[in-house]
């Protein structure tokens, strides 16, 4: 199992229709919202015309020191994405403000990893959010 | 200098109790060591080969006086006293204990300092000029702009995990003090067509060890356009960049393997996305960071007190002439302070004379300083009239090394004493070098060099952009120190080449010591720099001199390459560079001390009287030839005349009688000449003669070098000097002429077969006459002597 945080803290996944493959997006072409599961190193200019249909992309996170996935929410949410962004894998309580940051909603981990940094190790760090100089300078 | 505001120091303040926090949760098991490893980086903090190191960020190398004492403090607090001064501008602590390091932070906050990137994989610290604000060539002061991006990039939340480190460099100036083109972004400020303000920008430059200049991205990008712009390449490079090679994982290799165009392609892409999120917020903060910025109040005081003791005192005046760079506003001077004692380690600091620099600063500088790229501390404004002061407390300090340029001002990584990725020593060599040259006391006259040295191929030193790179190696098991010659670091970078095999940590000051040997005898003049010398000359002679030994390319190929490097040069000036030329090897020069001889034997006898000369008695010369063969043999002082007489057992078999010049005039000649002259010729590689191009025959092609196969090098000094040329310095020099000019002798060989030559004839009319024969085989073979029509010795 695994668990998700997001601005409220730990919580139970609220996403219950299960996930497809980006491969298998173009078949899925008439059911109801999606969501999607990506690799952090697809192109995700490709999902654009499928934006509408996608309630919720999920970006893999291999390891905590892959940054690719920050770039990839970032541009997604410049190429008009407005759906729920997920990073999921291996993220540390330090990487919330990151995420957040980048365009993400919300973080999805192991159990194992969060039992090893627990919900209140993330609280303190995302109460670090206010110091950014990236929002001084940009929208 | 830029003014921390409240949300700077509530950002830093932030980041420390951040720190602090991840430390407990290392030490508590939340995080694991790979997790932590990145947080520790990013705030500066190494684990080196004996200890932690702490690099401190020195944001554009720009520091005040509170800033330095600081620094100061931290290194007699916590650290052994000293600090090291790096090619990043920054300084680094190389013994503190991780216990102490947020204390460390803690203090350095006080005085809106931290280590924030300065190392991990994310945009490191921003460098820049470290003349900016002061240079005279400066189009603009590019620290507002080197700031902007310091913030913008400072815990940006998108690329704080990046494939690898991402450097960049921002210059005012077309001359390029801060090495753009070696980072992973450089950033010029230019002026648009309109002369709008904005950048050039150039990327995928980068040193390493896949050392690489930087590309052009775009000549003009207007200035508001500058963080869209660059946030657009960082995110492509975040998303393509490699990971699974670290050695691969540098942008220079993204844009290598893409292709400058492909990539530019993506970048623009993203930046027109990229450019609607900034509403111009980030200019606001531009302006603000410039008002920062602005030049301090320049004073008009007298500069007499200068001018008195730049005029009374040597070794203030050796300071001056070597440290001092021309400031923008008349009466000031920028002063580069070295950190580069001769042995000395290069870009340590003790805490006195980081003090020192301090209450310099403060009192005659406008309290500010500089750390450059070049490991030195600059004063960027400091009055003429208290140059004096400013000298006598440097004195005092110890930080007065007049060497700012010179051979011992060196870049030297900190290498394998310090460094747990070194294979070789550095910094001992760096040492090594400098006092070897202080010893000899050629610093000065070698001028500005420089040299670059790293320990290993990541290149710290910098090694691929010196003049001289040395890059230290480990061999197994013995250190190996391999020779990069005609690296540049400045506006017209390039990465240097190997000059051949490496060499033992014994032989490698010996080898530098012979380059500059090298130089010194082929360089055109004290203004020819060793730089502009290797661009003229190449890596050839600086490769014969460091391998003596080595087999030699064919003189075929070798003889065009020489006649390249000497062209339009006088003859003087060839001859002193040729005798000396270790492309050359042994050189004499043969004289039949003729009719025009002495204009040679002068200017041989000026410039190396030692030189062995070749004289070649026939046994059938004129008395009066070898008269005046000893007369100036004395006169100009020779010391090793040679001369060369027939073999006597070969002259009694063939020529008993002085009898077969009647006969045959071609065996007579090698009996009598080439063949003793051949002789004497074993164990040279190259000799001088007299042919002049005026001549005419074969010689109107005459070039400097000539080949005999692959024998020998023939050298002709006088090859462009006309018959006007030859009388005019005998005249100047007021040289005896051979007896036999005046009695209608203009060339003058065997007496049997010379005779003497009517006005109107050319002057070897007289050689040989009535025969077909014009030149006696030493410089043409008698096969070809039909086609020269009137040439010869």
């Amino acid at each position: 199992m695994s668990v998700v945080i997001d601005d409220n803290g730990f919580c139970a996944d609220h996403w219950t229709h299960g996930f497809c493959r980006v491969d298998d997006l173009p078949a899925r072409e008439s059911t109801g919202p999606l969501a999607v599961d990506i690799d952090n190193d697809f192109d995700v200019s490709a999902l654009r015309e499928r934006f509408g249909g996608i309630a919720l992309i999920r970006v893999a996170f291999p390891t905590a020191t892959d940054g690719r996935g920050y770039s990839q929410a970032r541009h997604l949410r410049m190429l008009g994405y407005r759906g729920r962004l997920r990073a999921a894998g291996h993220l540390i309580a330090d990487q919330y403000v990151l995420a957040r940051q980048s365009g993400f909603d919300e973080v999805e981990i192991s159990d194992s990893l969060a039992a090893r940094q627990p919900e209140a190790q993330w609280r303190n760090c995302a109460s670090r959010a206010r110091h950014s100089y990236q929002t001084l300078l940009r929208t | 200098m830029y003014n921390y505001t409240d949300f700077d120091r509530a950002f830093l303040k932030a980041r420390v109790v951040q720190f602090d926090d991840q430390v407990e949760r290392r030490i508590g098991g939340a995080l694991t060591e790979d997790e932590f490893r990145p947080l520790r980086l990013m705030n500066g903090l190494y684990q080196l080969l004996h200890a932690y190191m702490l690099r401190v960020a020195i944001p554009y190398g720009t520091l005040n006086s509170r800033q330095m004492h600081k620094l100061a403090d931290i290194a007699d607090r916590w650290d052994k006293g000293y600090g090291h001064f790096t090619t990043r501008q920054n300084i680094q602590y190389h013994w503190p204990k991780l216990r102490d390091v947020p204390k460390i932070l803690a203090a350095l906050a006080e005085v809106d300092m931290h280590a924030v990137q300065t190392s991990g994989p994310c945009i490191r610290a921003i460098t820049a000029d470290h003349l900016a604000g002061a240079a005279v060539d400066e189009l603009a002061d590019p620290r507002p702009t080197a700031e902007l991006l310091r913030q913008w990039s400072s815990d940006h939340n998108e690329f704080a995990f990046l494939p690898r480190k991402f450097k960049i460099a921002v210059t005012g100036s077309e001359t390029d003090r801060a090495v753009i083109r070696a980072h992973d972004i450089g950033i010029q400020l230019v002026q648009g067509p309109e002369g709008e303000a904005g950048y050039k920008i150039l990327v995928g430059g980068g040193l390493g060890r896949t050392p690489m200049i930087a590309k052009v991205m775009r000549d003009f990008l207007p200035r508001a356009d500058l963080l869209p712009y660059v946030e657009a390449i960082l995110q492509v490079y975040n998303q393509i960049g490699r990971r699974d090679n670290k050695y691969k994982a540098r942008i220079k290799i993204t844009v290598h393997e893409l292709g400058i165009e492909a990539f530019r392609e993506q970048v623009e892409a993203r930046f027109i996305l990229q450019r609607r999120h900034f509403d111009g917020s980030d200019q606001t903060v531009l302006a603000r960071i410039e008002q920062d910025f602005t030049a301090p109040e320049f004073l008009d005081l007298p500069t007499g007190a200068f001018k008195a003791a730049r005029r009374e005192d040597p070794a203030f005046r050796l300071f001056a002439d070597t440290n001092l760079s021309a400031h923008k506003h008349d009466g000031y001077a920028i002063v580069s302070v070295s950190l580069k004692k001769h042995g000395a380690t290069p870009g340590d600091a003790s805490s006195a004379q980081m003090r020192a620099l301090a209450e310099i600063a403060k009192a005659y500088a406008h309290d500010e300083l500089r750390v450059s790229h070049e490991q030195n501390i600059v004063l960027p404004h400091v009055p003429l009239a208290y140059l004096p002061r400013v000298y006598a407390a440097l004195r005092a300090a110890d930080l007065a090394t007049a060497n700012i340029g010179l051979i011992s001002d060196m870049i030297a990584c900190p290498g394998m004493d310090y460094c747990d990725l070194a294979t070789a020593r550095s910094i001992p060599l760096a040492q090594q070098i400098a006092r070897r040259f202080d010893a000899l006391k050629l610093e000065h006259e070698i001028g500005h060099l420089k040299i670059k040295i790293s320990g290993c191929v990541n290149a710290c030193g910098h090694h691929h952009v010196g003049h001289i790179g040395i890059l230290g190696l480990e061999k197994s098991g013995i250190e190996s120190y391999q020779i990069t010659l005609g690296g540049e670091a400045g506006a017209e970078a390039g990465i240097g080449r190997r000059v051949g095999p490496g060499f033992s940590a014994e032989a490698i000051l010996p080898a530098i010591e012979t380059l500059i040997k090298t130089y010194l005898a082929l360089r055109l003049d004290p203004d020819e720099t060793f730089h502009l010398a290797f661009q003229r000359l190449g890596m050839a002679p600086f490769r014969a001199a460091l391998y003596p030994d080595a087999p030699r390319t064919p003189l075929i190929k070798r003889v065009p390459e020489l006649n390249r490097q000497y062209r339009d040069q006088s003859a003087q000036s060839l001859l002193t560079r040729a005798l000396k030329d270790p492309q050359l090897g042994r050189t004499a020069l043969v004289s039949s001390f003729g009719a025009e001889s002495v204009v040679l034997l002068h200017l041989v006898a000026t410039i190396a009287p030692d030189t062995p000369v070749l004289f070649v008695d026939t046994g059938l010369l004129f008395p009066e030839t070898l008269k005046y063969q000893k007369m100036l043999a004395g006169r100009f002082g020779l010391s090793d005349l040679r001369i060369l007489k027939p073999d006597r057992a070969r002259l009694f078999e063939q020529d008993p009688e002085n009898s077969l010049h009647q006969l045959d005039t071609d065996t007579c000649c090698a009996l009598r000449k080439i063949g003793p002259l051949q002789e004497g010729l074993k164990g040279f590689d190259a000799w001088i003669t007299g042919r002049k191009r005026y001549q005419g025959g074969q010689r109107q092609a005459l070039e400097f070098f000539e080949n005999e196969g692959d024998l020998r090098i023939k050298i002709n000094p006088l090859a462009h000097w006309s018959r006007g040329d030859m009388l005019a310095y005998i005249a100047k020099h007021d040289l005896p002429r051979h007896p036999l000019v005046q009695r209608g002798y203009p060339s003058i060989g065997c007496a049997p077969c010379t005779t003497a030559v009517a006005a109107g004839e050319p002057a070897r009319a007289g050689r040989w006459r009535n025969l077909e024969k014009t030149e006696c085989g030493i410089h043409f073979p008698p096969k070809d002597r039909k086609t020269g029509e009137s040439a010869g010795l």
